[in-house]
Order: C-alpha cells, then sequence, then structure tokens
C-alpha cells in the first residue's frame, strides 16, 4: 500500500514536471504582421491596431502593448491584453462581419491631441509575453487619424429613418387631400365627452395631468395635444379644468394651449389662468400637492396623460377613492398595469400618440399615424424575413443568409 | 446622541407619520406636511437650478470671457449667450403684450425635443427591439424535452412582438383574422401587465419596508429611552 503511495506520488510529480517542462521548451509563437489603421466612425479619437492570433495564445499568455510619441520610444506600458480576449469579431462596427475577424486581435488606441485639438503622431508596440518571456511582434505601427464625417455602423438607421420619412411625408400630404382617412375607433377617448359632461353636471372641475416630464418629452407634446380638444369640450360646456403642473415650460405651454381653446369656443372671458399652475418640480412633493388637491376639490374627471413614473398608482388611488371618472394614457410600461387596475379607460401605448390624430383629425398628425402603421408592417415583415433566413441559415451554411441580422445589428 | 441627529429623528419620524395618515383620510398633519414638502422641493430645484445650472454653466462662464476685448469674448460665448436670452424670453410673460415673445423659446425647447428623439427612437425601440427579436424559428439540435424551451421560447417571442403590433394598428378596422392576432396580442400584453405589477409592487413593498424600519430601528428607541423602558 505503502509502495502504491509512493509509485503514485512520483508519477505525479514526473507528469507535473514534464508539463511544466513541455510548457517552458513550447516556444512562443510569433502571429503574422502587426497592423494600423484609423478608427472608423470617430472624431480623430484614434486608431486601432490589430494583428493575428497566435497559437500560442492561452492562458497564461498576454499581449503588452505600450505606446510613444516616437518609433525609437521610449515606450511607455498602456495595458496588457488576455490572449484569449479581444477578438475582432466583437467589434462589428471596426471590423464588419466577416467570420475572419475571429482570427485576428484587436485593441484602439487613443491619440493625444496639440493644443490646436489636432491629433499626434503616436506610435504603438505590441510584444507577446509569458511569464517573463518577452517577443515584440515586429516593429511600433501607426495610423493617420482623421476625423470621419459619417458613422457608417449608423447607416441602418438612416435607411429606416428615411423610409419612414418619406412613407410619413406621403400619408400627411394624402391626409391634406383627403382628411377622412380611417383610424379605428379608441375606446378611452369617447368616455372625454362623458367626462366633461359629467363634470359639468355636478359643478366639479376637471383635473389634468400632463405627465412626469417637461414639454420637450413627445408624451407631453400628445398629452397636450389632447389637452386642446378637452379644453374646447370644458370651455363650451361652462365646466372648469384645473392642471397642476410639474415643469415651468409645460404650464406656460399648458395656458397658452386652454386660452387658444376657449378663445376658439368664443369664450375666452370664461378662461382663468391660475387654474394652471406650477407645483414643484419634485417627483413626491407633485404628488402629495395633487392628491391634497384631489381630495380638497373633488374633481369629477380626472385625466392621467403623458409619461408617468412610481407617482401612477398614488395618483390614481387616490383619485379612485374620491369617486372621479378616470381616463389614463401613458407610454411608461411599467406603470400601465396601475392605470389600468385604478382607472376606468386607459389608453395603452402608441394609442396616447393616436388619441391626439384621433381627436384633432389634423392632416399632420393623421398621415404621421397612417406612416408609422406602414412602419409597424414593415417591421412585422422583417422579422419574419430575418427569422426565416436564420433558420435557413441553421441548415444551409450561406453568409448572405445573415445580411438581414447584421444590418439590424451593425450598431 | 448629537441633538442634530435627534431633531433630525423627530422630524422624520413625525413627517413620515403625517403623509402615512393620509391613508385614512385628509387631514391638517397632512396638510402640514404636504405644504412643507412642496415648499422645500420647490426652494430645492431652485437653489439646484442655480448652482448646478446657471451659477457654473452661465455667470462663471461669463466671467471667464475675456471682455476687454468684446467681440471675441461675444465669439467664445455665444453657446451660453444664446440660450440664455432665449431663457430671458420666458420672462415676457409677465407683459402682456409681449407674452407672444415666450413662444420662441418654447418652440426652441418643442422643437429640439422632438428632434432629439427621433434617431433616439429609432435607434433604441426600433432597431434594437426587431434585431432583438431575430431567432432561428427551428434550431439546428435535435428536439427533444432537455431543450424543448429552446424551440419555444422564439417561437412565443415572434408571436408576441408581431400580435401586439397588429393590435397597435389603427388604420385597419380590427375584425375577422386581424381581430385574432389582436386579441392574442391583447394577451400578452396583459400576461406582460400582471408580471410587471407584481414585480413593482414587490419594489413599493421594500420602500414601506425602509420606512417603517426606520420608524422601528431609529425612533422607537427614543421614545422607549424617553419612557426609561430602554434596557
Amino acid at each position: 500500500m505503502k509502495r502504491t503511495y509512493y509509485l503514485l506520488s512520483v508519477m505525479f510529480i514526473i507528469l507535473s514536471l514534464f508539463t511544466v517542462v513541455s510548457a517552458q521548451n513550447n516556444p512562443l509563437v510569433i502571429p503574422g504582421e502587426v497592423k494600423a489603421m484609423d478608427t472608423p466612425n470617430d472624431s480623430a479619437d484614434g486608431y486601432t491596431v490589430y494583428w493575428p492570433v497566435s497559437p500560442s495564445d492561452g492562458e497564461g499568455v498576454y499581449y503588452l502593448v505600450s505606446t510613444s510619441s516616437s518609433p525609437e520610444g521610449p515606450f511607455t506600458p498602456l495595458t496588457r491584453l488576455d490572449s484569449r480576449l479581444k477578438l475582432a469579431s466583437e467589434n462589428k462596427a471596426t471590423f464588419g462581419f466577416s467570420s475572419k475577424n475571429e482570427k485576428l486581435h484587436y485593441i484602439e488606441i487613443t491619440v493625444p491631441k496639440d493644443e490646436h485639438c489636432r491629433p499626434l503622431i503616436w506610435y504603438t508596440q505590441i510584444a507577446i509575453s509569458r511569464d517573463s518571456e518577452v517577443i515584440p511582434l515586429g516593429g511600433p505601427v501607426t495610423a493617420k487619424v482623421v476625423s470621419n464625417w459619417f458613422k457608417f455602423n449608423k447607416f441602418n438607421n438612416l435607411v429606416i429613418t428615411l423610409f419612414l420619412f418619406l412613407t410619413i411625408y406621403y400619408f400627411i400630404q394624402r391626409a391634406h387631400k383627403d382628411p377622412n382617412l380611417f383610424i379605428r375607433r379608441i375606446p378611452g377617448l369617447e368616455a372625454i365627452e362623458e367626462a366633461v359632461g359629467r363634470a359639468t353636471e355636478m359643478g366639479k372641475p376637471l383635473l389634468y395631468i400632463t405627465g412626469a416630464y417637461d414639454i420637450d418629452a413627445v408624451s407631453t407634446i400628445a398629452s397636450v395635444n389632447i389637452l386642446s380638444h378637452v379644453s374646447k369640450k370644458v370651455a363650451s360646456y361652462d365646466s372648469r379644468i384645473i392642471i397642476p403642473c410639474r415643469f415651468a415650460i409645460a404650464m406656460t405651454v399648458c395656458q397658452e394651449v386652454v386660452k387658444e381653446a376657449y378663445l376658439n369656443i368664443g369664450r375666452p372671458d370664461a378662461f382663468n389662468v391660475h387654474d394652471i399652475f406650477y407645483v414643484t418640480s419634485d417627483q413626491f412633493g407633485y404628488t402629495a400637492a395633487v392628491d391634497g388637491l384631489m381630495v380638497r376639490e373633488k374633481p369629477a374627471a380626472n385625466f392621467f396623460l403623458g409619461t408617468f413614473a412610481a407617482e401612477s398608482i398614488i395618483l390614481s388611488e387616490t383619485g379612485a377613492s374620491t369617486g372621479a371618472i378616470q381616463i389614463a394614457g401613458t407610454d411608461s410600461t411599467y406603470q400601465l398595469p396601475f392605470f389600468i387596475v385604478s382607472c376606468d379607460y386607459t389608453l395603452i401605448g402608441e394609442e396616447l400618440y393616436a388619441a391626439s390624430a384621433y381627436l384633432s383629425r389634423e392632416p399632420k398628425l393623421l398621415g404621421s399615424l397612417r406612416g408609422q402603421d406602414i412602419g409597424k408592417i414593415m417591421m412585422v415583415l422583417v422579422i419574419l424575413l430575418a427569422c426565416l433566413l436564420l433558420t435557413l441559415h441553421n441548415y444551409f451554411d450561406f453568409e448572405w443568409f445573415l445580411f438581414l441580422k447584421n444590418f439590424m445589428t451593425a450598431i | 446622541m448629537p441633538l442634530q441627529q435627534l431633531l433630525g429623528i423627530w422630524i422624520a419620524a413625525g413627517l413620515t407619520l403625517a403623509i402615512y395618515s393620509f391613508l385614512y383620510k385628509d387631514n391638517p398633519a397632512y396638510k402640514f406636511a404636504e405644504h412643507i414638502y412642496v415648499g422645500i422641493t420647490a426652494g430645492y430645484a431652485l437653489c439646484t437650478a442655480w448652482y448646478n445650472v446657471i451659477e457654473p454653466n452661465l455667470i462663471s462662464e461669463l466671467l471667464k470671457a475675456n471682455w476687454h476685448n468684446p467681440f471675441t469674448a461675444l465669439i467664445m460665448t455665444w453657446t451660453v449667450i444664446a440660450p440664455a436670452l432665449l431663457g430671458i424670453l420666458m420672462f415676457s410673460r409677465f407683459f402682456s403684450k409681449a407674452s407672444w415673445v415666450s413662444r420662441i423659446p418654447i418652440a426652441f425647447v418643442i422643437g429640439a425635443g422632438a428632434g432629439i428623439s427621433v434617431p433616439n427612437t429609432v435607434q433604441a425601440y426600433l432597431i434594437k427591439h426587431t434585431s432583438a427579436t431575430f431567432a432561428p424559428l427551428i434550431p439546428k439540435e435535435a428536439i427533444a424535452w432537455s431543450n424543448i424551451m429552446d424551440f419555444i421560447n422564439p417561437l412565443i417571442v415572434v408571436l408576441g412582438v408581431i400580435s401586439v403590433l397588429i393590435y397597435f394598428f389603427f388604420s385597419i378596422e380590427q375584425k375577422n383574422g386581424l381581430k385574432t392576432v389582436s386579441w392574442i396580442g391583447i394577451i400578452f400584453l396583459m400576461i406582460f401587465f400582471g408580471a410587471s405589477f407584481g414585480y413593482t409592487v414587490m419594489g413599493r413593498v421594500s420602500l414601506v419596508i425602509g420606512r417603517v424600519r426606520f420608524l422601528i430601528t431609529d425612533w422607537f428607541p427614543l421614545i422607549t429611552n424617553l419612557l426609561g423602558l430602554g434596557s
């Protein structure tokens, strides 16, 4: 037993020594030539150095990167790359989609600039290392750094934006010629008339909230469009609308919109600027104030239209407790469930944007909505086609089957 | 315990209880806390705007410029002067005859906001979401019970995305086959809303736990010590 133990131990030691010695005897293989090119899609920030993978790549093998202002040096160590990482295939924006990129290492070098913000000539030296052994991969390299006018990796954005732009433009022109473009019924909107009528009958005001963002948010702009329609109803029914605002500019816009609605209906005298007021821009400070307003003024109808955050449930629950009819609409997907459970009608996501077109019948909005629908059809077709091509790629290994996926992921 | 900390705990506990008293009904304690909250946050927002925006981005930039050479100084600081002028135009609302001037900065803000959001929306909502849906519908490997979900998941994702997109078609009357697909879309939406509701409620419960823990660990010991019941 003892002999076996000794025998096994000796074998283990011999094996481990053999492995270490053979690893030491296995010399580091210098891969091919190191090259440098200007980093594309940047504003003269630097250049990219790349070189082929080495057969020696593996655990304990590193690439040492050092830089200098002169090809003669001295070179300052910049970083140490694990030879198993940093493959060019990970950086599609620079190297594209070729399968050969899996055989290349790369590093992006940021070049210092002079006092006129012009990039300096900067040299990079790459060396392969294992333990104390360091072998330079050829001489230092550099590349001319230029500022790029165009980000080619965002080309897909341009194509899709142009497609949508042209489609929407076409349908806006069509809506100008035919203002009766069809839009399907949106149930929550038909309740607006009911809500204003109820408030008038009860002699109580309506409360309107444009959301948690300032007027530069698209959802707030959509909300203000709906506010215009609601205020016209309020003015014609001689009711009252209260709008507590979280942002000064949003408040100013709401005042303008409501004032114009009263003017259009021919009741400028009934407009009260003090019903549209600033509270505070703090999320929960605003919520506390609006909650207090709800229980004191007891509005007959509450409108929550815009983007909301954690305050959504606090506002809508308080509104529900006062017995008000509540209409909500938001593009904040995480707040929608709270509105659905506590409001009478909820506009889900894009219905908020469709609502302003539905109510105003404004050709620009109608055309945009129709154009966006065409965009959705395009997306459905792209998804189906891409899934089909990827499925085929599993069975027939043609590179071009991936073109759609590559086009959509080149970012 | 230092006096400031002691006072801080009592004020925080009092305001917490005053705000929670709204769960019973509106009352003077809630009104008091609400007005303090609104006043402090509005004042704080003003100070933040001054110290984080106006002072560093406008005042100090203007003071840094070499006004002995006004032309060069104007050229160097126009990027802060132009927004400042737009901001000043907002004050025209105090003068009824000139209040229309305030529409210029408002138009700038709305236009810039909408314009900036176009490429961001295309990138974040169209391209990223669409490309995330791409998947081979039949996996390369043989289908077995052990990898059945690899087969089902892409189908669910593609069906969910397409049916929800069809629910949001506004240009077509939803009837017959379209109505069925749209109905599937609603089911997907409701499943998401249910999951999201549960997830968010858990987050809110943790907020309540934080407040209750503060009352129990920081405030209760003060009371017990006051009453001589502390250990």
